[in-house]
């Protein structure tokens, strides 16, 4: 264990270079139908993809709720709520790439698992007490959505729509089920929580965003490097925006509000996490009112440009060399990207101002200079970064048609926060699921996972002979390209996410 | 091969080979495998039934397209916000003033609506129709569905073609399955007689609800959780009830502080018997229950009186199969309301022969006549159209209509019977709820094409109260003549033999004036505020 440890300490330490490349693969021309349930595609080759590219499952609720075939191992699976028991999410791999961490965004009795990939065993190793069933959260946790590795070895999780827009840490993560250690984060607002992550530019900062139809931006500047209990929290506001921050993104004052350019990260908090005159407590956890986001109200006290849902979030670098956020906001089929514009002092080094611009979106090229697909770009719900910067988005939209949901690449060759071309990556078919927690694994940069999230079989009522919720596992070692897989082996580590 | 493995077979083929075989070919050949099949089970497209269907927005029915003119509003009785401490957070008044379809939808795919059967129908006679009404078609479903190995529910009421005659005087199924029928007043329009069709309804509670804690059947236990239930699903702080034993079911029903005979339940906090300790809230059904809905022709008596046809036009059935708190139903609502402002369709698990999951607990599974007029089961496409009225709409509780309408207390146990209903207002107004939706609407029926109901109760366009006051009860206010219920009859009957319920089920004779076939969302006319109505589903019984 220290070993392993160590090793993640040095990982965690460096920081990959960032540069989109040219579209590596021959994208698709339609999005996948989807099949019956537990159908040979869905057990065998759940995506549609590019030429080369191998899948196989690494865990599945079928395989470890099987007591013969995985004795003693564990996973979360919710009561009552069935193909919404488990829900996998936005996976996390520890840095040395043996270890997934898999968050469960059921509506109550959330949890995580953990799952050591080579030695092929899932334990569930933190959970509530199931009682937000009957509305009481005090011990509970609701929709696990983000789960993240952090620079202090530890795990973060939050609660998104269920629960009370909480940020869990697992302080131990790697120890025996039995003996881990977690706490609140209290210092984090409350909001629907999807997209957080860690500045890779400076030790001091959390991002993070509130999936609402009026969500907003954050960052939380440490009062100390390292320490996630204390510090002072912003919200992002774009300061041509001239509409009404409690409204949602495209009510009628705020559609033709601009929502894009330079923007201003306004403080919620001091310092201390003490929240500024005229400016509601942005850390209640309400058990009263599991609707309420304490950090939204505060947000909104303070003028934070509202977004579409903003989703998942990732960070990268741009070719000036200032720090990026993505962000999706899925329901304006957008991804948009904020520039950091720097700052000084030891302190929020990011500085206070930003720039935002629309990534890419719907109306986006696509597969240019390729054959055209029919896909449209629907509910953008996660994010992934390979070990070159690239980005990939991947859709929540599979379960509202007889179409899968598709997986799209960013062509955003000269770095520089606008994408040039949306490109068609893979598509799923698998019956009432979405693709979720697409992650590139920090050791083997030619390796990426994906989750299949509540899919008919995982109501066994319904459909008791399918994989259920499950983890799909991607090499791209023998795609035609090979330069491109040259420059993935050669990328300093640590690679995506 | 069995058929799942046919379809799993098939939905695996690579992508060119289903292209190759679009899903409009896949509707049209299946109703023409209809047309010639007498099986009992429907024979299966050959690429996933999702991609099968002639119609994504198959929910959104038909009524959906009346043409308003900016003052009929039918709308109201399924499009409603949200009422305190309901689970249905569906919150959709809006769509009283607002067009808000998809791009598919904006389309009215109901095109049997612009079917003109005047000529089929005049070729069958009255005798032919009466004969085809009075035949049994529910006995010999059972046994058929057995011999055809059918998986899903398997209709267990005996002789319920005979309506009245299969139960007692409190309603209770005669051959002890269970089910028990109350007396409902049909929702405004397209349930009433007059519109083309006649129904009854049937629940039945989960076995722990008919037991005592040893386990034993207890018809009085098993009427005193249907009477919480009533009094839970309506909101009600007591309920009248049979009289019940109080000291059998050790319980002060009626919380006078003794155990002796109740009338009227107070005490609705737990279910009673086995059932004690199951989950209970307020507008929501425990788990396990089952409705039995039959969807029939108008049937005519002799004397010319109107009421259930032997024969069934469907026989529709409900089962939860999921409980959960409203918490859930509220993130079902919410995810609906993301996917529809994505642009997504509809979609709904199809669970083989159980029918469809309506992803709010319930599975919904039907059976319908094929050409021949023997029962067969839904098709995907035809079960998928259910989730319109029971999953997506406001004016709902837990998905069901009839249960909530039910006349109030000890008196509504029993099978339906419109004579003697009053005409009860919905809760809150105070003017009877048929007199108000002919005056919201301008007429008896959506589309406004009821000559009949026109000419007995509109004068000059406006509503004749004086003839309405006359009215004795419901029967006299929604059910047709002997001559139009025939009528009905016999277009319906066109549709069966047609066997496209895809792209419509309303027995019309000739093509409704005042339907769209296409809705544009920013163009076409919508009702102004003065003509927007809030509505509650459940109705002001003289005495509960």
């Amino acid at each position: 264990m220290r070993t392993r440890l160590a090793l993640t300490a040095t990982l965690i330490g460096t920081h990959a270079a960032m540069a989109g490349t040219d579209t590596w693969f021959i994208p698709l021309t339609e999005s996948a139908p989807v099949t019956d349930p537990s159908s040979a595609a869905e057990l065998t080759s759940p995506w549609v993809t590019p030429a080369g590219i191998s899948q196989k499952n690494i865990v599945s609720l079928r395989e470890v709720e099987d007591q013969v075939l995985s004795y003693g191992q564990s996973i979360g699976r919710a009561a009552n709520l069935g193909t919404g028991a488990s829900m996998f999410d936005m996976i996390a791999y520890d840095p040395t790439g043996s270890y997934l961490f898999i968050p469960h965004e059921s509506q109550w009795g959330a949890g995580v698992t953990r799952y050591d990939i080579y030695n092929n065993f899932a334990e569930l190793i933190f959970q509530g007490d199931g009682q937000g069933e009957n509305g009481d959260f005090s011990n509970d946790f609701g929709a696990f959505d983000p789960c993240r590795w952090t620079p202090n070895n530890t795990v973060i999780a939050g609660e998104e729509w269920s629960g009370t827009g909480r940020i869990v840490e697992i302080l131990n993560p790697l120890a025996p089920a039995g003996e881990i250690e977690s706490r609140v984060l209290e210092s984090i607002a409350n909001v629907s929580h999807e997209g957080i992550n860690f500045s890779k530019k400076v030790d001091d900062t959390i991002y993070f965003v509130d999936e609402n139809n009026s969500g907003s931006i954050y960052k939380f500047v440490m009062s100390a490097p390292g320490d996630y209990t204390k510090g002072q929290t912003f919200v992002l506001s774009v300061d041509g925006f001239t509409g009404i921050a409690s409204e949602n993104w495209n009510s009628a004052t705020n559609a033709p509000a601009a929502r894009t350019g330079e923007a201003t990260w306004v403080a919620l908090t001091d310092e201390d996490g003490v929240p500024l005159p005229g400016i509601s407590d942005p850390f209640v956890d309400d058990f009263e009112d599991l609707e309420a986001r304490a950090g939204r109200t505060a947000a909104d006290d303070a003028g934070g440009t509202p977004y579409g849902r903003p989703e998942d979030m990732a960070v990268s670098k741009l070719k000036n060399g200032h720090e990026v956020i993505y962000f999706t906001a899925t329901s304006e089929k957008t991804v948009y990207s904020v520039e950091m514009l720097g700052g000084k002092g030891r302190k929020n080094r990011n500085g206070n101002k930003a720039i935002v611009r629309t990534f890419i979106s719907d109306d986006s090229p696509k597969n240019l200079g390729f054959d055209a697909t029919t896909a449209s770009l629907d509910s953008p719900d996660n994010l992934a970064i390979d070990a070159l910067g690239n980005i990939y988005v991947i859709e929540d939209a599979p379960n509202s048609s007889s179409t899968g949901g598709d997986i799209w690449f960013v062509r955003d060759t000269d770095n520089d926060g606008v994408g040039e071309s949306l490109d068609h990556f893979m598509s799923i078919r698998v019956d009432g699921c979405e693709a979720t927690g697409m992650i590139w694994n920090p050791v083997v940069p030619t390796e990426f996972s994906v989750c299949v999230q509540h899919p008919d079989s995982t109501d066994l009522a319904n459909v008791p002979d399918g994989l259920g919720d499950a983890v799909w596992m991607f090499n791209v070692t023998h795609i035609e390209d090979e330069k491109f897989v040259k420059q993935l082996n050669k990328a300093k580590a640590p690679f995506g996410e | 091969m069995s058929r799942n493995l046919i379809t799993t077979v098939l939905a695996s083929l690579p992508l060119l080979v289903q292209a190759a075989d679009p899903a409009t070919a896949a509707y049209e050949k299946l109703i023409v495998q209809l047309k010639a099949s007498d099986a009992v089970i429907p024979p299966a497209p050959g690429v996933h039934p999702k991609r099968a269907m002639s119609n994504g927005e198959a929910p959104v029915p038909p009524q959906c397209y009346t043409r308003t003119e900016a003052r009929h509003n039918p709308c109201y009785v399924c499009h409603q916000d949200h009422i305190e401490g309901r689970e249905n957070l569906m919150n959709d008044g809006d769509l009283q003033r607002d067009y808000a379809f998809s791009d598919l939808g904006m389309s009215n795919h109901w095109k049997n609506l612009f079917e003109d059967r005047s000529e089929r129908v005049a070729a069958i006679s009255d005798e032919e129709i009466l004969g085809y009404i009075q035949a049994d078609n529910y006995s010999e479903l059972p046994s058929r569905l057995r011999e055809a190995g059918f998986e899903g529910w398997i209709p267990d009421l005996k002789d319920l073609h005979l309506g009245a005659a299969a139960f007692d005087e409190h309603g209770f199924a005669k051959d002890g399955s269970g089910w028990v029928a109350f007396n409902y007043k049909p929702l405004p329009s397209t349930f009433w007689p007059t519109n083309g069709s006649t129904d009854d309804v049937m629940i039945r509670l989960a076995p722990a609800f008919r037991r005592d804690t040893g386990g034993r059947d207890s018809r009085e236990i098993y009427q005193a959780n249907l009477s919480i239930l009533e009094a839970r699903i309506k909101g009600f702080d007591s309920i009248s009830c049979p009289p019940l034993p109080e000291s059998a079911l050790d319980t002060d029903l009626d919380g006078d502080g003794q155990l002796g005979t109740a009338t009227r339940i107070t005490r609705l906090d737990s279910w009673v018997g086995a059932a004690a300790g199951e989950f209970i809230d307020t507008h929501l059904y425990p788990k396990g229950t089952e409705f039995l809905h039959t969807v029939r022709y108008v049937g005519v008596g002799k004397d010319g009186s109107i009421g259930v046809s032997t024969r069934m036009k469907e026989v529709r059935y409900l089962r939860k199969v999921r409980e959960a708190n409203k918490a859930v139903y509220a993130r079902r609502y919410q995810e609906e309301s993301y996917d529809k402002d994505a642009g997504a369709l509809p979609d709904y698990l199809g669970i083989g022969d159980n029918g469809i999951d309506n992803g709010s607990g319930w599975a919904v599974q039907g059976f319908i006549e094929n050409a021949g007029g023997r029962l067969r089961a839904l098709t995907f496409e035809e079960n998928f159209s259910c989730m319109s009225c029971h999953n997506s709409i406001g004016s709902t509780i837990d998905k069901t209509f009839s249960f909530p309408r039910k006349v109030d207390g000890a008196g509504g146990w029993g099978y339906i019977n419109l004579k003697g209903m009053p005409d009860a207002p919905s809760l809150g107004e105070k003017t009877g709820e048929i007199a108000t939706y002919l005056a919201r609407v301008g007429g008896g029926s959506e589309f406004r094409n009821n000559d009949e109901m026109s000419g007995r109760w509109f004068r000059d366009g406006r509503l004749d109260h004086v003839k309405l006051s006359q009215a004795r009860d419901v029967y006299d206010l929604i059910t047709p003549s002997p001559q139009r219920a025939l009528q009905l009859n016999k277009a319906y009957r066109c549709i069966v033999e047609d066997q496209d319920f895809i792209y419509g089920k309303d027995a019309s004779i000739t093509p409704p004036v005042n339907v769209y076939d296409h809705i544009d969302n920013d163009e076409t006319p919508t009702l102004p505020d003065n003509r927007v109505f809030r509505y509650n589903i459940l109705l002001d019984w003289p005495d509960n």
